[in-house]
């Protein structure tokens, strides 16, 4: 009797160890509480993954990167910004002097990479994209993270040297969502992995796309890529490709660029909300603008000596300058709103024709982009570029309009680093081109959690 | 089957045969009866019944019970059983005798609570110190574990302050955990229960993610136990021990159990005291007319002529007159008291404990008190005997009147920004804000108001039924459940502004568990005994959170307006009306525990012990890749002192045990969540792009996140000497943990932005250490006896482990320590001070390679020193004569350092920080050829390479923090019977006792034993013992009170 009763007790006690053990990973699997979100319940259907792609772009436009920093860090250590009333960050990294305690830089480093996470998040799940839209997405992905690795590569290591194996150290390239510990890779590794991932953006991409990047506006960065690495050829394939499309128009009127509608030059530019038009690209306006610290005149200021030349008695160009309490400031993001172009036609054509006058072919090609530039800032009362003018008149054309059309947009110091890296011996503020202080130092995280990551040297450049 | 039943019927019918026989043969008796134990009633099988004189020998049953045939020369028998008194009853004729046998060694025979269970001392093989109820009673602390400070040796608790519902930080054999929870697991009658601080900062920011709510202080959610509804307190060090907490064992365990009914009429127990405290120490700082004058200095130092600015650009010479001493005025004789009555009662089938209490301590800092009312009822009933049943009942309401500390305000304030140039109030009696509202605490604290309440139920019910012999099946299910509302306003006049901020912080916490065990003893013979336990656990946590928040013309908070409650209560809900599934904060945290468990112990003849445990753990705190993890532990202990041989050789020997464990044990404290890779869907607002919705990740997931494990080595001698005048404990342990949880930085390329961080299992860490603990009675008379007792333990600890990352890759808390490979956890990285170079009394610091520079650089920055102690312990004496009592408790901490993190703003006061400057850097450079300790002022030349005040820290703010504490003197006086006698009492005693009376240390700014504790969340909470930022002293209290039964 004992037995059989102590024989049902083991057997039930066996029951339900069975049952608990079977119930026990349901138990534990309570819900993740407070409404978190992860990314299983995040990204389930081609929607989800339009909504990753779109956070691409408010990082992008984020006044961390295309929203500001990425001009401003460009433009303070090139040649026409005066550093004498420059303080902390600012005056350091005038100096070329960037440090590990500063942040605004490391804002900007890590607002690229928020960029290319989203990205690589993206191309990790093309599985919820249905047919018609992959290709849209992995091209736009592909378009954002060679953008990135380039902007970043161009402001934290050493030029892009033509001829050499740039075995010189770059930056990390990030192609895989998880964080794992990296060191650098050399700036010839990052620009193949940028022209591979631009060329297959070219590839997949529509030739329309609304506001987002189309196969046009790769061809326009590969252009803008080639160029950098001094390889005219394709630097001039390219620009000459995305010029021969109608869709976009050389504007006549120079305060479109930066405008509330936009402009049709414009081959890929970032937008305002319309619910929320002040809300992007604020940093742009605060560090230039008046109209965002008015009555403080806005930090960057530009040297006497920028603005004799870049506001001859004829040049509509002017218009962009002005003078307030004595300090020459900037008036191109002098708006509340409108659009940031990423990259426009007029950089096309000034592309087109400096590839044209350093291969020395199409020159004619070429007077005619830099006479259409001169004519629009001279509204046809300064001489332009004869029929037979040379290659090196061309160039210096070019590079003349280039630094005063495009001024102040984030371009002057990547073409004083260019041209050193073609062999020029080019000096920016009496420093070499390729100074160590020239590359920013990378943010203390990267290098400390990363063994092996080799940090820049700041400073030398002074 | 039915072979083995024929079997024994072929043996009981010999049996009876044989029987029917021996009677026949000879002129016998049969003696019945029951053996019990003296202590308990509790029935005591395997004791030996010899008829005396002859070989006639039987063993009692496992209810007690024997039946003897006794022969005729027989008349007396004689009970003898290990660890009992021999007994010899005379016969006398009776054919029933009923013993009870009395203990020979209190000690080993003293019942000890384990997990999910009881044991005697002598079975224990794992390390258990018990500690009675009566020492968490004897002190004035804020929270009952705090009183645990100095009694057992490991056991290591510091407070973090003298406020009242303060919270105290408790390790058992060092420390191992960095971002995980480092604190033991309390478990109160069986459910672990909500124990951690209420940190905001790790689930509820509040809205403008400040943490003012804290107001520099954690709040303690153990402050709202009872101390004097405690029986006992058994701390869990090993693996032996621990070990069946599986996941949870690691930083070991602290069972309470609460008092319980006792069989009897009523017995009344009222106890009461009063107490009057100060803070034990007064930090000194210089006078108004000192801070002038050392202002003008900075100012001069740096080059410049004429009068030095004065803070907020007061008039000079007002200020030069003034000299508010802050401390004062922010600090008052504080007064306690506390009250409470018990009754304990008992009939056959129901037994009860009831208690109810009141306390009130009013901390010597204006305006804090913590008030507490509690009740608790412990029934226990006993239906058959096969099924039994308890139900516990425990309420308590807490109110925590809380003031700013810290860098909040008040007396921290009057340790920083309230400079003795700031009078208390204008002529016309308004309080002066001249120099800013937050440099007048006195003014803070008459304009903001914070109060904790905490509601707190306890409780659960038990069933045991016996449904076979030897067969025990106990259910238990408990509830934890804590409702704290955390209510601030501040009035408009401060904001400056036409309306008032009234907030109240709502927090939920429903703890509840459920476990069934089975208990199997199974006797092989008078020799081997084997007892098995299984047992399957569930538990299931949630915290809800909630912040109400008011912006209107009100002046009283919350907990007295009530309509303005109702009101904010109302906007909350309109304002997440379509966010409670979304990312509403209303639930900040839900964990579930599955286990279940095993237990085997064998006893050989009472001296040789074995036992073997296993847990297995699953949680949703833990990744998917780990959800279950499995803990096993070995243990055994051997009673030499029982061998005959043993006892020949060394005859001085009462009691010798050996025991040994080993084990492998989890910590599973980790922040809720910690795993999940979270993200954001923005659906509308301001964050779109091209009008559409955007979705991001925000940070790291790491599904592989899973508990902590430590590999435990104990070994242990416990001992009696001398009729154990002499006994004591000395252990060895050697725990290595591994995946020890850091939050690593991610790497900035990460994506995650440039600060984010990831919960990752990363590192080793060891401690290792020594335990000793003795008591001794050195004199044992009728009038007088006098006992000492002594502990100390030694840890050494040592991070072994961080996968090659450097200092700054892993977070390691608010302060300067960092987790560095070979180095104790937690160890101070900063820059090496060398002294004050007398030209020109600038700071001489060594740079990377051991070299004095000038030049001031974070790359310098080294391992200064550690802020883990080599010993701490605490040694005491017992002396009674006649009906006098005189206690004495000592504490110590050896070999530490304490980091002084207001230091340096205090020592740079005289710049442009405006802060107190402390007396003791007087000893400051004035002049070329002055041999100073500290450099020059400064007015706002920073030192060479200095960026900023809050980089100038160094080894300057560093000191020994080595102390010995007088903990308490109490003197206490217990009325003879005759006295109770007539006044018809059971027993009566009054008391005097000291807390914190005396203090040794070296360390200059006050007391040393501080907890920077509020700050930076559970990694804070490890990393700041022996850190101070504005610290409060401990209180100093005397205390007098009196204990009645009847």
């Amino acid at each position: 009797m004992k037995k059989n009763k102590l024989y049902s007790i083991a057997l039930a006690a066996l029951l339900a160890a069975g049952a608990s053990i079977t119930g026990c990973k349901k138990a534990i699997d309570v819900s993740i509480p407070g409404g978190l979100l992860t990314k299983d319940s995040v990204i389930k259907t081609e929607a989800d993954l339009n909504a990753v792609l779109n956070s691409t772009y408010t990082a992008l436009g984020s006044d961390n990167y295309w929203g500001g920093r990425y001009q401003v860090l460009n433009e303070l250590m090139a040649d026409g910004l005066s550093g004498t009333d420059l303080s902390g960050q600012f005056a350091s990294l005038f100096n070329r002097n960037s440090s590990i305690f500063g942040d605004y830089h490391v804002g900007m480093y890590s607002e690229a990479y928020v960029v290319i996470l989203r990205a690589n998040t993206l191309l990790e799940n093309l599985d919820k994209a249905s047919a018609a839209n992959r290709n849209r997405f992995e091209g736009e992905a592909k378009f954002l993270r060679g953008l990135c690795h380039f902007d970043v590569v161009r402001l934290f290591a050493q030029p892009y040297v033509k001829g050499s194996s740039n075995t010189q150290l770059g930056i990390p390239l990030r192609l895989k969502s998880e964080p794992s510990p990296v060191t650098r890779n050399t700036v010839g590794e990052v620009y193949a992995q940028v022209i591979s991932d631009l060329r297959a953006a070219d590839s997949l991409l529509p030739a329309s796309n609304t506001v987002y990047p189309s196969k046009w506006a790769a061809k326009a960065m590969l252009a803008r890529v080639y160029f950098q690495m001094n390889d005219f050829a394709n630097a001039y394939l390219y620009s000459n490709q995305v010029i021969g499309n109608p869709a976009f128009v050389f504007e006549t009127d120079l305060s479109k660029r930066f405008s509330k509608d936009g402009s049709r030059e414009s081959i890929f530019e970032m937008i305002y909300e319309t619910n929320n038009p002040q809300g992007r690209f604020n940093e742009l306006r605060n560090q230039f603008s008046f109209v965002r610290t008015a009555p403080t005149v806005p930090t960057l200021r530009m040297t006497s000596d920028f603005i004799s030349r870049a506001t001859g008695t004829n040049d509509r160009r002017k218009a962009w300058y002005k003078v307030n309490s004595g300090f020459n400031i900037f008036t191109k993001y002098d708006s509340l709103v409108f659009k940031l172009p990423v990259v426009h036609l007029t950089e096309m054509k000034l592309i087109r024709a400096e590839s044209a006058a350093e291969t020395n072919t199409n020159l004619t090609v070429g007077i005619g982009d830099i006479n259409d530039i001169i004519n629009r800032a001279y509204s046809g009362t300064a001489p332009v570029l004869t029929a037979g003018a040379s290659a090196s008149q061309l160039k210096d054309a070019v590079r003349r309009e280039r630094e005063l059309d495009m001024a102040f947009e984030g371009d002057r110091l990547q073409q004083l680093k260019r041209r050193g890296g073609n062999g020029e011996a080019v000096t920016i503020r009496n420093a070499p081109w390729n100074c160590n202080g020239l590359a920013l130092v990378f943010p203390t995280t990267e290098v400390n959690v990363n063994p092996g990551f080799q940090q820049n040297l700041s400073g030398g450049c002074q | 089957m039915r072979k083995s039943y024929s079997k024994i019927f072929g043996i009981l019918s010999q049996t009876v045969a044989l029987l029917l026989l021996t009677t026949v043969v000879f002129a016998q008796t049969v003696v019945t009866g029951k053996v019990t134990d003296s202590k308990d009633n509790a029935p005591l099988s395997g004791v030996n019944v010899t008829a005396k004189g002859t070989r006639t020998v039987v063993q009692t049953s496992p209810d007690g019970s024997f039946k003897i045939n006794v022969p005729a020369s027989a008349t007396a028998l004689v009970f003898t059983s290990s660890g009992f008194v021999r007994q010899e009853v005379v016969i006398g004729g009776r054919s029933s005798i009923n013993v009870q046998m009395l203990l020979n060694n209190q000690q080993m025979n003293e019942v000890v609570v384990v997990g999910y269970g009881s044991q005697r001392r002598r079975e224990v093989t794992g390390a258990i110190v018990k500690v009675g109820g009566d020492k968490l009673t004897a002190l004035p602390t804020p929270s009952f574990e705090a009183s645990l400070q100095g009694r057992i040796a490991g056991v290591q608790v510091s407070q973090s302050s003298g406020l009242s519902g303060g919270a105290s930080y408790v390790r058992i054999r060092g420390i191992a955990s960095v971002s995980a929870g480092g604190e033991p697991l309390f478990v109160i009658d069986g459910i672990p229960v909500t124990s951690d601080p209420l940190t905001y900062s790790n689930n509820v920011a509040n809205r403008n993610n400040e943490y003012l709510v804290r107001q520099g202080f954690q709040q303690n959610p153990l402050a709202t136990l009872n101390p004097n509804d405690i029986e006992s307190v058994e701390v869990l060090k090993d693996a032996g021990a621990a070990g069946i907490y599986g996941s949870r064992g690691a930083n070991g365990v602290i069972l309470i159990t609460t008092k319980r009914g006792k069989s009897g009429k009523p017995k009344f127990n009222f106890s009461s005291k009063v107490g009057f405290s100060a803070p034990s120490v007064k930090p000194e700082f210089v006078n108004g007319a000192e801070w002038v004058q050392l202002r003008q200095e900075a100012w001069t130092n740096d080059g410049n002529t004429g009068f030095a600015p004065m803070p907020n650009n007061i008039n000079r010479t007002l200020a030069a007159q003034t000299n508010t001493d802050w401390f004062d005025e922010l600090t008052r004789v504080g007064v306690l008291q506390d009250y409470n009555l018990s009754v304990t009662y008992g009939k056959k089938i129901w037994r009860t404990f009831l208690g109810g209490s009141f306390s009130d301590d009013q901390s010597y800092a204006v305006g804090n008190s913590f008030r507490r009312y509690g009740i608790r009822s412990n029934n226990d009933f006993t239906f058959s005997k096969k099924f039994k049943a308890s139900v516990n009942l425990g309420y308590t309401v807490g109110i925590n009147n809380r003031v700013p500390t810290g860098w909040s305000g008040g007396i921290g304030a009057a340790m920083s920004n309230a400079l003795p140039i700031f009078p208390v109030k204008n002529a016309d009696g308004s309080f002066y804000t001249l120099a800013g509202n937050g440099n007048n605490p006195l003014y803070q604290i008459d304009q903001i108001k914070a109060r904790s309440d905490d509601k707190r139920f306890i409780g659960g019910i038990s069933m045991d039924f016996t449904p076979i012999k030897n067969l025990a099946i106990r259910f238990t299910a408990n509830g934890d459940i804590l409702n704290n509302n955390n209510d601030r306003i501040e009035s408009a006049l401060w904001r400056n502004s036409p309306t008032a901020e009234s907030r109240r912080f709502w927090l939920n916490v429903n703890n509840y568990n459920a476990n069934l065990t089975a208990t199997y003893t199974y006797e092989v013979n008078n020799n081997n005994k084997f007892t098995f336990l299984a047992g399957t656990e569930y538990q299931y946590s949630q915290t809800k959170s909630k912040e109400y928040y008011l912006n209107a013309n009100v002046s009283d908070p919350f907990w007295k307006d009530k309509a303005s409650l109702d009101s904010a209560i109302i906007t909350y809900g309109n304002q997440n009306a379509g966010l409670l599934t979304g990312n509403d904060r209303l639930i900040a945290d839900r964990r579930a525990f599955a286990s279940y468990f095993g237990r085997v112990n064998y006893a050989y003849k009472n001296k040789l012990f074995i036992q073997a445990l296993a847990r297995v753990d699953g949680s949703n705190v833990f990744g998917p890749n780990n959800r279950f993890g499995f803990f096993p532990a070995v243990s055994a202990a051997y009673m030499l002192s029982e061998e005959a041989w043993f006892e020949k050789a060394l005859p001085f020997v009462n009691q010798f045990k050996l025991r040994a464990s080993y084990g492998i044990t989890g910590n599973a404290n980790i922040p809720t969540n910690r795993w999940i890779g979270t993200w954001t869907v923005q659906q509308s607002g301001n964050a779109l792009y091209n009008g559409a919705p955007i979705a991001f990740p925000n940070n790291f997931e790491n599904r592989d996140l899973k508990w902590e494990t430590a590999k435990n080595y104990d070994l242990g001698i416990e001992f009696g000497l001398f009729n154990n005048r002499l006994t004591g404990d000395v252990a060895y342990y050697n725990k290595l943990s591994e995946d020890v949880i850091m939050n690593q930085f991610v790497s900035t390329s990460g994506g995650y932005g440039n600060n984010a961080t990831y919960f990752r299992n990363l590192g080793k860490v060891l401690n290792e250490g020594l335990e000793l603990s003795l008591n001794a009675v050195v004199i044992k008379k009728k009038d007088l006896m006098v006992s000492v007792n002594f502990n100390a333990a030694k840890n050494y600890n040592e991070v072994k482990d961080v996968q090659g990352l450097g200092p700054d890759a892993i977070q390691s808390g608010t302060n300067e320590t960092r987790i560095l490979e070979g180095y104790p956890l937690g160890s101070l990285y900063s820059n090496y001070y060398v002294g004050v170079d007398p030209n020109d009394g600038l700071p001489i610091w060594l740079d990377k390679n051991g070299n004095t520079s000038k030049q001031f650089s974070l790359d310098n920055r080294r391992p200064i020193g550690k802020l883990i102690p080599d010993w701490t312990g605490g040694f005491g004496a017992n002396i009674q004569y006649k009906n006098f009592e005189l206690n004495t408790l000592f504490v110590y901490a050896e070999g530490l350092n304490v980091w002084d993190n207001s230091g340096k703003f205090q020592f740079q006061g005289l710049s442009t920080q405006n802060w107190n400057f402390r007396r003791d850097f007087l000893d400051r450079w004035t002049k070329p050829g002055d041999q100073a300790k500290y450099p020059r002022l400064y007015y706002n030349q920073l030192y060479p390479g200095l960026s900023g005040q809050s980089d100038f820290s160094s080894s300057m703010f560093m000191y020994e923090g080595d102390y010995l504490r007088m903990r308490e003197l109490t003197l206490a006086y217990r009325l003879p019977t005759k006295m109770l006698e007539k006044l018809k009492l059971s027993a009566a005693r009054i008391y005097a006792t000291g807390f914190n009376l005396f203090l040794w240390t070296k360390y200059p700014n006050g007391d040393p034993e501080v907890n920077r504790d509020a700050d930076g969340g559970q990694t804070d909470r490890n990393m700041s013992p022996n850190v101070t930022y504005l610290t409060p002293p401990q209180a100093r209290t005397f205390t007098f009170g009196i204990n009645v039964s009847f």
